[in-house]
């Protein structure tokens, strides 16, 4: 008997030597119903789908040379049904009030998803007052819209639906028509296990599609990879881009061609009509500061600038050789405020040439 | 009897077990903290940003709008030469406040002597994409054509008028490495009765344009190998000192 006490006390004192293990049981199988995603040590309590047996096929994104890790929200990992369901959302216009426009109508995959519209039209005819962003790359953005309004992509894709200048829905009339459609419902099953569409799981599918559009397939890799050569002008427009010279890399630089910050590029001499960052900071400082874009396939993203105020590319490198116009929150970055860059117009059309060698045709197609 | 030599061998045992449990305790007494400054010249006045009120060795005006840059393997060094480690790399950025102190935790029992720290990543870490998952990679990622890797430092702001810029941005301008080691005396005596301290790194900021080499704001300097040997002499000098607060 004693023996027996000796030894229950003695493992005791045993563990008590280990430090804070953090062991949080619970059911560690993603494809359970009751998955706790925080859990470290399985208890044997997972439930599945008795029925269907729920089991999706993880989506593996390829992270590209010179590219961070991209960040993937714990609660929304890449599913490969997710990614299709995303795709089929992204193109239907029943996230609409009148089923007319769906995220394709302004994010058309021959531009790089943006559209060569200045500004787009929702489905009562208001008109909006940005440019289509292009989604290319955008798992490694850390913020969303040309004010970095929101920090993820589910969140962001929780607005157009609801915004009255966009698809003007509300999402219990989306979660309506969807929970209505047995395709749907056997989509969001596959994807998801659930047996309620609802808007959180709607963006979450649209989030996994976007970060499935990756394009790094490009003359420019195909160059970095020593696969293809750029031609003479090319490279004279990427030594223009990546000197001081051109001064495009300290905005556009790594292999992103963006530096997921926000900038004040000089557009405008005050007075400004749109307040991008300020506006959601309400911190003067940060006034016409917009966010950087990537320039991966930016030949087929113009118009250009959050306002689309340029038609070419041509027009974009002559508002950078020409200086820009001083303001209060100007990005120091601009030192060429009223002296102006004063490339020839050979250099000129050498940054522009090199600007299209980051065109990926590929992309456009998948 | 075998009952009363088990029962006596596991009475010995359970102390050791016991003492045993304390083994990975450390005897960590103090508690410190770095903190990164950024003053105009000698004194210890914050620098006011976007203020037109500074004035460099050349006799230009100018304010400072950005203040971002690198150290790497911060460590203080023993009275016998053993080095302790605290911090790898870090990125300081003056807008950024998260960024401005370090908690390094305790620090063990020992007579300290001096705090070393390379400015910027010398030749042996600084590649491109090397790290991709930093968070500075974007912001000071220098570009291949001119020598590959990242800015040691970028300090911005506006000289003369508000609407002339200045860019002071050193790096491996041309793949030529010009970080350098700070070696600061900080006598520091940690024996358990020391209680928390704090670090104070400050940077000098006028001390990059002025000692030995005084320097203006003209003309783009990235490529300009004699300008960054300058910014590196001058950086070496006086720009950094560093203060004990107990």
């Amino acid at each position: 008997m004693l023996k027996g006490v000796n030894i229950i006390f003695l493992t005791i004192l045993l563990f008590s030597c280990q430090k804070d293990p953090k062991i949080i049981i619970g059911c560690t199988d993603i494809n359970a119903t009751n998955w706790n995603y925080e859990a470290n040590f399985d208890d044997g309590s997972c439930i599945y789908d008795s029925i269907n047996n729920f089991q999706t096929t993880a989506y593996v994104i390829n992270t590209p040379f010179g590219f961070p890790d991209m960040q993937i929200p714990i609660d929304n990992p890449m599913t490969q049904e997710g990614v299709e369901l995303g795709e089929k959302l992204f193109n239907d216009p029943i996230l609409s009030k009148d089923n007319s426009l769906s995220c394709t109508g302004c994010h058309i995959q021959i531009n790089s998803f943006a559209n060569t519209n200045q500004y787009n039209f929702g489905i009562d005819n208001i008109l909006g007052f940005r440019n289509a962003s292009a989604i290319i790359n955008v798992g490694w953005n850390s913020s969303f819209n040309w004010d970095g309004s929101v920090s993820t992509l589910e969140d962001q894709a929780f607005e157009p639906v609801t915004n009255e200048i966009e698809m003007h829905d509300t999402w219990e009339n989306v979660e309506s028509k969807l929970n209505s459609d047995a395709n749907y419902y056997l989509l969001f099953k596959q994807a998801f296990n659930i047996d309620y569409i609802d808007s959180i799981h709607i963006v979450k599918a649209i989030a996994q599609y976007e970060r499935s559009l990756i394009s790094v397939d490009s003359k420019y890799d195909k160059w970095r990879n020593g696969n293809e050569q750029l031609t003479f002008s090319e490279l004279n427009g990427y030594a223009i881009f990546n000197t001081e010279k051109g001064d495009c890399f300290h905005c556009h630089g790594t292999e992103m061609f963006m530096d997921n910050l926000f900038h004040n590029n000089g557009l405008d001499a005050g007075n400004f009509s749109d307040l991008g960052l300020g506006n959601i900071t309400n911190n003067s400082n940060d006034n016409a500061k917009f966010k950087t874009p990537t320039l991966r396939n930016v030949e087929f993203t113009g118009p250009y600038m959050h306002d689309g105020r340029f038609s070419s590319l041509e027009e974009v490198v002559d508002h950078y050789n020409s200086g820009g116009n001083y303001s209060t929150t100007i990005d120091p970055l601009m030192k060429k405020v009223g002296i102006g860059l004063q490339l020839t117009n050979n250099e000129k059309q050498d940054l522009v040439n090199f600007l299209k060698t980051l065109s990926d045709y590929s992309f456009l197609n998948k | 009897m075998k009952n009363i030599n088990l029962n006596f061998c596991i009475t010995l045992i359970i102390p050791i077990i016991i003492a045993g449990c304390s083994i990975d305790e450390n005897n960590y007494t103090t508690n410190a903290n770095i903190n990164f400054n950024a003053f105009y010249q000698n004194s210890n006045n914050h620098i006011i940003l976007d203020s037109m009120i500074y004035v460099n060795a050349e006799g230009e005006n100018y304010s400072i709008k950005n203040l971002k840059y690198l150290i790497t393997n911060l460590s203080i060094i023993t009275a016998d030469g053993a080095t302790l480690l605290l911090k790898d790399i870090h990125f300081i950025d003056l807008l950024d406040e998260s960024s401005l102190s370090i908690d390094l935790g305790e620090i063990p029992n020992n007579i300290y002597t001096h705090l070393n720290f390379q400015f910027g990543l010398d030749s042996s870490m600084n590649i491109s994409n090397k790290f991709v998952n930093e968070n500075f990679h974007a912001t000071m990622a220098w570009p291949d054509i001119i020598g590959g890797g990242y800015h040691y430092m970028k300090l911005e702001g506006s000289y003369n008028n508000d609407s002339i810029f200045y860019n002071t941005h050193t790096g491996p301008s041309m793949g030529e490495d010009f970080s350098f080691n700070k070696s600061m005396e900080i006598p520091l005596n940690v024996d358990g009765d020391l209680g928390d301290i704090s670090i104070d790194l400050n940077m000098h900021i006028n001390n990059w344009y002025q000692n030995p080499y005084p320097l203006n704001f003209e003309g783009a300097i990235m490529m300009d190998m004699p300008k960054q040997m300058q910014l590196k002499m001058n950086g070496i000098t006086d720009v950094f000192s560093i203060e004990l607060i107990k």
